[in-house]
């Protein structure tokens, strides 16, 4: 039994889905960190990552590894119209944080009930998927497709990329200064606007990356985004809000916690694991579990 | 016996010790300041008389019963009120509304529906705020504000009146105006008062004695003269030799 | 006091109104005005805990899932005015029991806590549905809609008169000041912890027995379909619309829910549900306090 716990056919799969966990909570924290807005219609996104890639896919037959980058600014597009919208007069007048996560709380939910629904009137609610790289590579006990191996590749790239985007260049600095202090990046001259701008567009765009990468493995349906909201919640809370180190690694805890309980247990188990995680999480720590942050 | 008894008063944050065996006595009708730097440990023991906050250890005795330990709302129920360093008014309601609250629940006894009113009309009235009840308490000026906090812990009956910076951020003539609004309601409603303030002047008259707090631990004690005649505070309160005030 | 009578009065002529009309107009139409019943008696409830103490349930679904289970597992055994109170208590009891852990938490993170208990609480039934080898339970015998529509009618007064009053009571003053300052309103004497957990209890209560009322309109029972976060969605979707003020709020938001949703689920379900989610995006955006609020001239 412990053999078969340790096998690296588990291991590879927590591996891919820990990649996974990490980039959506890596789109989150920094929606959350820089903005305060808590968006509940975060796994929605990447349902629409998943269905650009596979309409990609189905009419065009080439890979959607090679539509990213298109798929990333549409992803980013969706973010600034919303910010736009519905999001950058009210983070203008400088409202108390409460004030805003909870009118961003109910304006995503209303935007994740149109994204599902529209979604839904276009295509049907019937599941979708597509073959792309299911070839199998062996190594000795371990059996890898040619699409988990593409997503474990893309995501961890990805990440590594943010993380440098995030420590070595201007943009990346600014972000970190406004999710440590909002009133000290501005009073540095930090222009909060713009940094809002981009954070969003990046947090979107690697969601819908994630989605594109996930869309490889799984089925895709309108619905299907609900549970990764709700993983990408128990990611940042576990990790820290605004904690970008903290979410990459609770994303990769959640992956193994969730595979062993699916393989122990039972694939309800699974449901229960998360929202279980999730109401003890919120309970217990609303600031993080993996380090306390300074809030604006 | 004194009607606020705190004796051997600590409290630790993590490794930081806010305060350090904290001993003062609060004798019934007097006005007792307490002073300090900013970060010397005042407002952390209101929080904890006042049940805000929880103690490491030592007694809190409020008119011979302890009290350290219970719950905000009993420890009002006992007879003590608090002012906040930063007014917390209850800004979607009225000035009136904010004080009637204070009078609905503030009691051990719930007054009777008739006399919720006049009551709330006498406190309104006694703190020069009866002509602004209607007014939304989020649109006043800050000293209004102050003067509603005020009236807001007065709505709840107490012995021991406890203000935190009540004259920060006032002019001096509004610091005259509140310090006669002050001492006269303490004449009229029999209250004890124990004041924490940074300005000095203010402290001076008001108070028949002074405690003085430096990094959690109790320096001196003694009536407002001694204080200020005490170099060794003088240094540690302001750090340098021209007395300049500490600007909040 | 006068406006309680007032109150009375409407809530009577209301009643007397959707039933005696939907008797008169047909089968359809008793449907729409149970519905209608249905959510105002959710909303109203919901409004008595999230609207004045500022706690917004995202999870409301909870207690009506709850209710709807009880009556589900024990029809064959007990009879129908028994297990509607039944269910209705056991959501109180329910509530009373993660009340005080739940209710540590503030602001939005009550939010998404609120929903993530509704969703652990169908998945923890699923897995207990599954071990005593029940899929979906099947009822046969239920009462008639007319039967329900008297009862929900019921409930729906009840729980609008509930929430007047509690909101003009001096417990609802103190939920008030709860909602504008936790610290504050505790200093003064308002016991927080109790009458967080009282006015939450209270508020799961009718929505429990709405549930069990509502198992008993299909004749089969399925887990999944009453712990539906579309109905939490719903209620906190008509409370913003209709604004959450007062008792008038959740009547003007569903009678909008009934009219959006008549005119537009029979050509679509996935279209009424674009367009309720638009119009709380709309309302949150531009009329945050409903249409109560507007009535009242965009004040509080």
């Amino acid at each position: 039994m412990i053999e078969s716990l340790l096998s690296a056919q588990l291991l590879f799969a927590a591996a891919v889905l820990g990649a996974l966990y990490a980039l959506i909570g890596l789109g989150l924290n920094l929606v959350y960190g820089t903005m305060r807005l808590l968006n509940i219609a975060h796994g929605d996104i990447l349902m629409v990552g998943a269905f650009a890639a596979f309409w990609w896919f189905t009419l065009t037959s080439l890979s959607p590894l090679i539509a990213l980058p298109l798929i990333a600014v549409f992803g980013a597009a969706i973010g600034l119209a919303l910010y736009f919208a519905l999001f950058r007069h009210q983070l203008a007048q400088e409202l108390d944080a409460s004030v805003i996560e909870g009118r961003s709380l109910l304006l995503f939910f209303g935007v994740s009930v149109v994204t599902q629904n529209v979604t839904a009137l276009l295509f049907t609610a019937t599941p979708r998927a597509y073959r792309h790289l299911d070839e199998v590579y062996r190594f000795g006990d371990l059996a890898m497709t040619g699409n988990r191996i593409a997503a474990l590749v893309c995501a961890v790239t990805l990440l590594i990329a943010m993380l440098i985007f995030l420590k070595k260049t201007l943009f990346g600095i600014e972000i970190r200064a406004l999710i440590q202090h909002r009133e000290a990046a501005r009073i540095v001259g930090v222009n909060v606007e713009k940094v809002q701008m981009v954070a969003i567009s990046i947090g979107f765009a690697v969601t819908a990356i994630a989605g594109t990468l996930l869309s490889m493995t799984e089925q895709t349906n309108p619905f299907m985004g609900f549970r990764f909201t709700i993983a990408a919640f128990v990611v940042i809370i576990i990790g820290g809000l605004g904690n970008i180190r903290g979410g990459i690694i609770a994303g990769f805890l959640l992956a193994v916690m969730e595979i062993y309980a699916v393989t122990i247990f039972s694939a309800e188990a699974r449901s229960i694991l998360i929202y279980g995680g999730f109401v003890l999480a919120i309970i217990l720590r609303p600031q993080g579990l993996l380090g306390v942050r300074k809030r604006a | 016996m004194s009607l606020l008894d705190i004796q051997n008063l600590t409290k630790t944050f993590g490794g930081i010790k806010a305060l350090d065996a904290v001993e003062l006595y609060v004798e019934e009708g007097s006005v007792h300041g307490l002073m300090g730097a900013n970060g010397a440990g005042k407002t952390t023991l209101f929080s904890i008389v006042a049940g805000n906050q929880s103690l490491t250890s030592g007694t809190i005795s409020f008119a011979g019963t302890r009290i350290d330990g219970k719950r905000p709302d009993q420890i009002c129920h006992a007879g003590i009120a608090r002012t906040f360093q930063i007014v917390r008014p209850f800004s979607g309601m009225t000035v009136r509304q904010n004080v009637e609250i204070a009078v609905l629940f503030g009691r051990k006894q719930t007054p009777v529906r008739g006399e919720i009113a006049g009551i709330t009309d006498e406190i309104l009235t006694q703190c020069g705020l009866i002509g602004l009840s209607d007014q939304s308490s989020g649109t006043l000026t800050l000293a209004t504000r102050k003067r509603l906090e005020v009236a807001r812990a007065l709505g709840t009956d107490p012995k021991l009146l406890m203000l935190d910076e009540v004259m920060a951020g006032l002019t001096p003539t509004e610091v005259d105006d509140m310090i006669t609004a002050l001492l006269t309601l303490k004449d009229r409603m029999g209250l004890t008062i124990l004041i924490i303030e940074h300005v000095m002047s203010a402290l001076n008259r008001m108070s028949d004695c002074i405690t003085v707090l430096h990094h959690g631990q109790l320096i001196a004690h003694g009536t407002a003269e001694t204080i200020s005649a005490n170099p060794a505070i003088a240094e540690a309160y302001f750090g340098t030799d021209d007395g300049d005030e500490e600007t909040d | 006091m006068r406006d309680t009578f007032t109150l009375i009065t409407v809530i009577l002529a209301g009643v007397g109104l959707l039933y005696f009309g939907s008797i008169g107009a047909g089968p359809y139409w008793q449907i729409v005005a149970l519905n209608l019943a249905m959510w105002i008696a959710l909303t109203q409830s919901w409004s008595l805990f999230s609207g004045l103490t500022g706690y917004i349930s995202l999870g409301h679904a909870v207690a009506y899932g709850l209710g709807a289970y009880m009556m589900a597992t024990l029809f064959s055994e007990w009879p129908i005015w028994v297990l509607v109170p039944m269910g209705g208590l056991v959501a109180g009891v329910f509530a009373l029991i993660v009340a005080l852990p739940v209710l540590r938490v503030r602001g939005p993170y009550f939010v998404i806590l609120s929903f993530g208990l509704s969703e652990l609480v169908k998945y923890v039934l699923l897995v207990v549905e599954t071990a005593l080898g029940q899929s979906s339970r099947l009822l046969f015998g239920a009462p008639g809609t007319q039967t329900l529509l008297v009862w929900m009618l019921a409930l729906a007064a009840v729980a609008t008169l509930l929430r007047h009053v509690i909101g003009l009571s001096r417990f609802g003053q103190g939920l008030v000041a709860i909602r504008e300052d936790e610290t504050a309103a505790e200093t003064i004497g308002i016991p927080i912890t109790r009458y967080k957990v009282l006015a939450f209890a209270l508020s799961t209560v009718i929505p429990g027995m709405v549930g069990a009322v509502m198992a008993l309109r299909s004749t089969y029972f399925e887990v999944l379909q009453v712990f539906s976060p579309t109905i939490s969605f719903t209620i906190v979707t008509i409370a913003i619309i209709g604004g959450a003020g007062d008792a008038r709020g959740p009547v003007l938001g569903a009678v909008f829910l009934i009219a959006l949703s008549e005119t537009l689920r029979g050509v679509s379900p996935q279209l009424y549900l674009v367009f309720l989610g638009l119009s709380l995006i709309f309302f949150v955006r531009f009329v945050p306090n409903g249409l109560t609020g507007l009535l009242r001239g965009g004040g509080r």
